[in-house]
């Protein structure tokens, strides 16, 4: 074997593991899209309180799980569709969101709305449940980044136990917008590297 | 010693859509015919025979189901496959640094 056989070798294997990668790649479209809708919900949901119309939160909320579910459903199809490749950390990142989403629909809507405890308290209990979520994909998909945010959910948890009012719902928002959608262009942003890598 | 890691290298592996398929399974759990030979830039009959000859050697599995109408192939690196992937990179890596 002379040498350039042997770099033919290596560029094969280099190639392969760089097209696999690009192909398991997250592309973060669902935490963009999801992060966006709860921080409108949020914002809307404080504008409902402010303008004393809270009636109309829980048919808010529910409003938003279906939308949450509907959008998790056609994203999870549509690159479902075009997964020709498994790996391990898709169908660990699939199970651990499964796992999150289950708790996280019992503390924000079963049990306040079935009087367990008051609505406004939902953000404390459901933040730790999406930090663990958030904390795991880091760990998952390598990226420190993803991990520090995933850290914004448990400050925020600390912060709004201690602040009620409109102080929580500011925490909130700004939970969203760093743990939620922060990771999702943390993962955008790798996935467009990995697909100029690719093309190149 | 660099000859002797030259004569060791796995022949079942030593042929490139052979590496290939490997690489790409090294990094995926499973991964289907089409995906496959897109990434080997191969022919259908091509990719077939050579997926035979590691399914032969016990380095993959190959699972046929159907996806509605439609066949559906799926390969799957075998315990054996990992380990002789590894040995073959062991091998090279043996020949570059000239051990």
């Amino acid at each position: 074997m002379n040498s350039l056989q042997l770099q033919h070798e290596i560029s094969i294997i280099r190639d392969m593991i760089a097209k696999t990668r690009r192909e398991t790649a997250e592309s973060g479209h669902l935490f963009i899209t999801l992060g966006i809708v709860w921080v409108a919900v949020t914002l809307a949901i404080g504008l409902l309180e402010m303008n004393a119309v809270n009636y109309l939160i829980w048919p808010v909320l529910l409003i938003a799980l279906v939308l949450t579910l509907v959008i998790a459903l056609m994203i999870g199809l549509r690159e479902g569709k075009r997964e020709r490749v498994q790996s391990y950390p898709r169908q660990i990142f699939g199970a651990l969101w499964i796992a999150v989403a289950i708790p996280a629909i019992f503390v924000s809507f079963v049990f306040p709305m079935t009087g367990v405890y008051e609505p406004d308290l939902v953000p404390v209990f459901v933040s730790p449940i999406l930090g663990i979520g958030f904390f795991l994909t880091g760990i998952i998909y390598e990226s420190k980044g993803i991990v520090y945010c995933s850290l914004s959910w448990w400050i925020g948890t600390v912060l709004m136990a201690y602040l009620g009012g409109y102080a929580r719902l500011y925490i909130m928002i700004a939970v969203l917008i760093i743990g939620y959608i922060g990771p999702g262009l943390i993962l955008n942003i790798q996935y467009k590297q990995k697909t100029r890598t690719n093309e190149d | 010693m660099k000859t002797e890691a030259i004569l060791n290298l796995d022949p079942v592996i030593h042929a490139p859509v052979r590496l290939a398929v490997l690489s790409v399974l090294i990094m995926a759990e499973e991964a289907d015919f089409n995906y496959l030979k897109e990434a080997t830039a191969t022919t259908d009959g091509n990719l077939s025979t050579h997926l035979n000859k590691l399914e032969e050697a016990g380095l993959i599995t190959i699972r046929k189901t159907f996806r509605g109408k439609k066949p559906h192939t799926t390969c799957r690196l075998t315990v054996k496959g990992r380990k002789a992937f590894n040995r073959y990179i062991d091998q090279l890596e043996q020949i570059i640094h000239g051990k």
